[in-house]
């Protein structure tokens, strides 16, 4: 059930230099608390000396087309768009926009409406990428929203903007599939695309 | 409560969790008490209650943008401020800087709207450090009153002062700490009178033919201006050499790359060199082009050696942007390092050289370049910048040195007509002089002449070189294998050499601090600068030059300054030559960068004159110095020391340990007019501003109308003052280190401050006045409000970016160095080492092991098997970034890391704990081990920045209040007390420095061994 218009993450592999940018601009832009992260990076290394590696990966939340945050939240349900084209009518905790909420957009991100989360976490465990994250101060969870304030003014996810080795992009996923030839949706060591439908596409290494 | 209990509790409380929004909340609620309270207690507790909302954009309502650049490390990185309601809410990066972006103009001179990107939306990128520079200048933890110690120094306890009460005390002396009296800046300041005999450690050091006032220099210079990552150093030169007349004006570079810079100074040196030779002290006078970086997208084929691109060298960001960008085009990168870096990881090869190897690998490749005469033969012959295939470049290898004294043959020498003391090159049948219309230059010459006293060999510089490296010490069996320097087979040296010289690929070699950073740097760092100059890639696409430099600016002159005269504590750029026959320290003709390491020890000892004040700015040497242990034996001796002063935004180590602090401002609250680094090839002059530009306070003082910058941490009451005096009594909070000095130096009744201080009949009064003035300079020309031009809009004057190449040649650099590249250091020939007669200096790089600061070889070290290595992470920057949550959250700690086969040798596994111990410190620091296959075996590198036990890891107390802490700060270890104090001063008793390059003057900071103990 893609949407036509559903906006997702580009990562290049290759590119990333691992220097943590988009983490520090994902928390200077949204303000997070300290030890909560919505973008952060992984550091893979492998292969024995004289021949090692070392391999990076940023991830985030990454606005699935079957999100499991979503479908695991007893306080949202796909299925009800509600009557209203705006805002969350049905009081979904999680929003897929154009989904079950926002129906005037149809980007399909998905963010937690912080006014109807009551920070049960069960979109925390359910989540394969670890994207939701609970928050000891507010008792909410919270995650990547795509900075949906930016892209809805016509600006790139801080994370994005702030990308040292151009590694990382967001975009319409039709855009991106015809800007970057090749990539996947699953690389090693993440879980199988089957399970969410993510809306990453990698430039695998 | 005790001091501990307080520690103790507010352990509990830390701040770290804390928004910045939150605290600048706070900061304001407080600074309105903070008159009732006296000294502000900032202890905030953790105050994040409701969820986070994002930052408005970029032209929301309110919201603007001011663009400046960066300081959270030398990269200088262009920086644009997002504010609203006069905070700072986010740092990006600005997009018409080219460390930032790549972008192309419509014009050579960028303007603001000519351009191919849309400013109100496109940013360019910024570095995790350089984005939580926001926390620099938010941190709760900075120093906001003028303090004084009111315990032993480094006890933590302070009082505060108001400006003008501290400035006059800093000014007058007196017993100011009950401790006896101590000499004001006022006293000190004698510019006519030499120092006193008994100030002096030992007159017979002196050079016979010179006055002691000539030689050691008035009492003035018993101030020593001691500073780190100065930034305003023309403006402090000013203070200290031209006003206060202190030839003592010392920086941090041989602690960072001191080295690098006199071997490119002595390869790449300024055309108006001295073949007469008339003065001793020539080769300190070589001041040529100090860095040279590749042009990296125009490679095919990169050796980077000792640099790390991805995490620190400069700009990070744009060697990052364009490596990742050459390396997806096909560009090959090779790493020499003996740590994986995370361009290694990137690259296509992986050299793990052994420590200390860089000399012999760099010999190595030199060896294999001229034995397969793979060397670009035309480029070398090229004996004059007529004769240049590279736009200009041309070098001495055809010049011909006599074998008996090792200089080269003049025309002057060879009796050719109407001589000028000009080299000659043989032509195949005769001497003609190198700058003439040379037809055909022999590159490999070696014939005999008769100067007058029988015949003598004389030889073409290659000639000289190609004999050098063919020397048997030299083979590739020496080189390699466990008993070499390298480390390395010789099969994987000519690998590296048969890569640099692939047929038809573009190809340069690389390096920076690895190769500096050694008691070998000189030759290292000379060897690899002579493979890039026999591959003849000098100002070539995909080769090396100086960049594109910046356009024309200068520093406002002083009115009525003082010359500065005498000896540098340092000793630096001097050879020895007193009556009594050795100094008591070394002393360093050619370390034109300094040699900081020496200072707080020659501090200690009184040599080679005795300092009576001391003022740091922006340092932290107790933290930085290699064998820092030094810096607490000085700081902490009175008699060594009688003052120090600090000028210092944060608590650091070594401000912790002075008898005054006075608050600075911070990067993001003052003016800078810089350039950028070789990396970037098009023209750049950046301009820092304060970001939040409603603090910049119109003034009258002493009737005369200026500017001051009014901290969101100070408070201005007035805007019209009588005297300086009624200024500083009027300002409470950090003050911009121009203010605070030209007020002390207008109260001292110095020149180039106050009225008429600026030759051109300008006041001299404050930043302002310092920096519109210099803003009227060259090619910005209008100060800091311009009319007609944007420079301050987009925060300098840059060149269209995609001026790389000659237009007319694309297989050129557009900004070429177009001067001589120098294989033959002739000023070094027959000059050796005071301290030890069989150590010549180097006219060519040679393979050489660890030594002592005398030239002996150090080789007792054997039981201590390991070589402690450090490498900066991405997030960190010296000693200045720890202080900062989002980096620390980013890894609180760091670690040893050692290859598995050490480990399982040593039944360590990650986590575990070991303690290093080396022949400093024997008693050793307890660390915890990173097990990997990342790192060479036999290798331990612990990453740098972490380990603080100040900056806001611990409280200090003013007036019995405690400033608060956070233990995270000091997240992680610290090993720099492991380092080696030079055994030459260590043995004999001497205040010892760490072991250092006795040539380039660069501390060692690579070549460190350490014993591995379980537990």
């Amino acid at each position: 059930m893609a949407l036509a218009n559903q906006r997702g993450f580009y990562y290049d592999m290759n590119r990333c230099i691992g220097c943590h940018s988009c983490t520090i601009a994902c928390k200077a832009e949204n303000n997070t608390d300290l030890d909560l992260n919505y973008r952060w990076v992984m550091e893979v290394e492998g292969g024995t000396y004289p021949d090692p590696t070392r391999h990076f990966f940023s991830t985030a939340c990454h606005h699935c087309d079957e999100p499991a945050c979503l479908k695991a939240c007893p306080f949202a349900t796909m299925d009800d768009p509600g009557a209203s084209t705006t805002g969350n009518p049905n009081e979904n905790a999680i929003v897929k926009r154009g989904i079950n909420g926002d129906m005037d957009m149809d980007d399909g991100i998905v963010y937690i409406d912080e006014e109807f989360c009551t920070g049960c976490k069960r979109c925390v465990w359910a989540c394969p990428y670890g994207a939701p994250q609970f928050n000891e101060s507010t008792k909410k969870v919270e995650k990547c929203h795509l900075c949906k304030h930016r892209v809805d003014a016509g600006l790139k996810p801080a994370c994005v903007n702030t990308c040292v080795g151009k590694a990382l992009d967001s975009d319409t996923i039709s855009d991106i599939e015809s800007n970057h030839s090749g990539t996947v949706k699953e690389v090693t060591g993440l879980p199988s695309e089957n399970l969410t439908s993510p809306n990453v596409r990698i430039t695998d290494i | 409560m005790t001091k501990e209990e307080i520690i103790e509790e507010e352990d509990e409380e830390s701040s770290f969790t804390m928004s910045r929004r939150t605290f600048i909340k706070l900061a304001g609620a407080a600074g309105a008490g903070a008159a009732a309270f006296g000294y502000l207690k900032f202890s905030p507790k953790k105050l994040m209650t409701a969820g986070a909302e994002p930052d408005p954009n970029e032209g929301d309502a309110g919201v603007s943008m001011v663009r400046s650049f960066c300081l959270m490390c030398h990269s200088d990185c262009g920086i644009q401020a997002k504010i609203k309601d006069g905070v700072i809410l986010k740092l990006d990066g600005n997009p018409y800087h080219p460390a930032n972006m790549d972008y192309t103009s419509d014009n050579d001179l960028v303007a603001e709207d000519e351009v191919d990107f849309d400013p109100t939306t496109d940013v360019g990128t910024l570095c995790p450090k350089g984005q939580a520079g926001i926390m620099t200048m938010y941190d709760p933890y900075r120093v906001r009153y003028p303090l004084k110690r009111t315990g032993p120094r480094g006890s933590g306890m302070w009082e505060k002062m108001s400006w003008k009460d501290a400035l006059d005390e800093i000014k007058d002396g007196g017993d100011l700490f009950g401790e006896g009296s101590v000499a004001g800046l006022s006293a000190i300041r004698d510019v006519t009178n030499p120092i006193d005999p008994g100030d002096i450690y030992d007159d017979g050091e002196r050079d016979p033919a010179k006055t002691s006032l000539e030689y050691w220099g008035p009492k003035s210079n018993q101030l020593l201006v001691f500073y780190g990552r100065n930034m305003q150093s023309d403006f402090t030169t000013r203070f200290t050499k031209k006003a206060f007349g202190s030839k003592n004006h010392h920086g941090h570079t041989s602690i960072c790359e001191a080295t690098q810079k006199v071997a490119h100074e002595h390869t790449f040196r300024n055309s108006d060199y001295d073949y007469s030779r008339s003065g001793l002290d020539q080769g300190f006078k070589i001041k040529g082009k100090d860095h040279f970086k590749p042009d990296i997208k125009g490679c095919d084929n990169l050796v980077v050696a000792g640099a790390a691109y991805l995490e620190a060298n400069f700009p990070m960001q744009a060697l990052a942007r364009y490596s990742m960008e050459a390396i997806e085009n096909g560009t090959e990168v090779w790493s020499v390092n003996p740590r994986f870096t995370k361009l290694a990881g990137k690259g296509s090869n992986w050299i793990p050289v052994k420590v200390g190897g860089d000399s012999a690998l760099g010999i190595g490749l030199l060896k294999y370049i001229i034995e397969n005469t793979q060397y670009d033969d035309a480029f070398l012959r090229a004996c004059n910048s007529t004769l240049s295939p590279n736009g200009g470049a041309w070098t001495d290898a055809c010049f011909v040195v006599r074998e008996d004294t090792g200089k080269y043959v003049l025309d002057t020498d060879v009796g050719l007509p109407t001589p000028t003391d000009t080299p000659v090159v043989w032509n195949g049948s005769a001497f003609e002089r190198h700058s003439d219309s040379v037809s055909a230059p022999t590159l490999d010459y070696t014939g005999l002449y008769d100067f007058g006293g029988g015949n003598v060999n004389v030889n073409s510089v290659f000639n000289l070189l190609k004999t050098h490296v063919s020397d048997a010490n030299y083979t590739f069996a020496y080189l390699n294998g466990q008993a070499g320097l390298t480390g390395l087979t010789g099969k994987t040296i000519q690998k590296v050499g048969e890569f640099l010289t692939e047929t038809g690929k573009r190809t340069a070699i690389d390096y920076y601090k690895g190769p500096s950073q050694q008691t070998s740097g000189y030759s290292a760092c000379r060897a690899y600068t002579l493979v890039n100059v026999l591959l003849g890639n000098i100002d070539k696409k995909g080769g090396m030059n100086a960049g594109g430099g910046h356009y024309s600016y200068s520093a406002p002159a002083v009115n009525g300054g003082v010359s500065e005269s005498g000896m540098y504590i340092d000793r630096h750029g001097k050879h020895y030559n007193g009556v009594t026959p050795t100094p008591a320290r070394q002393w360093f003709p050619y370390a034109s960068h300094g040699v900081c390491q020496d200072i707080w020890p020659s501090v200690k000892m009184g040599y080679p004159y005795k300092v009576k004040a001391v003022i740091q700015y922006y340092q932290d040497y107790m933290y930085t110095y290699p064998y820092n242990q030094i810096v607490r034996d000085t700081m902490t001796d009175l008699s060594a020391t009688p003052l120090i002063v600090s000028i210092d935004a944060f608590m650091g180590e070594s401000s912790a340990m002075g008898d005054y602090i006075l608050p600075d401002t911070c990067y993001l609250e003052r003016w800078t007019i810089y350039h950028s680094h070789p990396t970037v090839k098009t023209v750049v002059t950046a301009i820092r501003q304060p970001v939040l530009q409603d603090k910049i306070t119109n003034v009258t003082i002493a009737g005369h109308s200026t500017k001051v910058y009014v901290s969101p941490l100070s408070t201005l009451t007035g805007t019209s003052f009588t005297t300086v005096d009624d200024f500083l009594d009027a300002f409470e909070g950090p003050m911009l280190l121009e203010d605070m000095l030209s007020a002390l130096a207008i109260k001292m009744g110095m020149p180039g401050f106050g009225d008429d201080g600026i030759t051109s009949g300008k006041n001299m009064y404050t930043a302002w006045d310092y920096y519109d003035e210099f803003a009227k300079s060259g090619d910005l020309g209008e100060g800091l409000v311009p009319s007609t031009m944007d420079y301050m809009t987009i925060a300098g004057q840059f060149e269209n970016p995609a001026n790389v190449y000659d237009a007319g040649d694309p297989t050129l650099l557009n900004h070429r160095y177009e001067g001589v590249c120098t294989l033959y250091v002739e000023q070094m020939a027959g000059d050796v080492n005071i301290l030890n007669g069989s150590d010549t200096y180097p006219s060519f790089p040679r393979v050489e092991g660890l030594k002592d600061i005398a030239g002996n070889d150090l080789t007792d070290e054997d039981e201590y098997e390991f070589a402690l290595i450090s490498h900066k992470a991405v997030q960190h920057t010296q000693s200045r970034t720890a202080q900062n949550p989002w980096l620390m959250m980013l890894q609180p700690e760091n670690w040893a890391e050692i290859n598995t086969e050490d480990a399982d040798e040593l039944g360590v596994t990650t986590g575990d704990w070991v303690r290093l111990v080396s022949p400093t410190n024997t008693e050793g620091v307890r660390i915890k081990v990173k097990v990997s296959e990342h790192i060479r075996p036999k290798t331990i590198d612990v990453p740098w920045g972490f380990g603080h036990w100040e900056f806001g890891s611990k409280p200090y107390f003013v007036d019995g209040t405690s400033s608060g802490s956070d233990k995270r700060v000091g997240g992680g270890f610290y090993v720099n007390s492991l380092m080696r104090a030079d055994p030459f001063y260590y043995d004999n008793s001497k205040p010892a420095a760490s072991t250092s390059d006795r040539i380039g003057g660069s501390a060692n900071q690579y070549v460190n061994f350490v014993k591995v103990l379980r537990g």
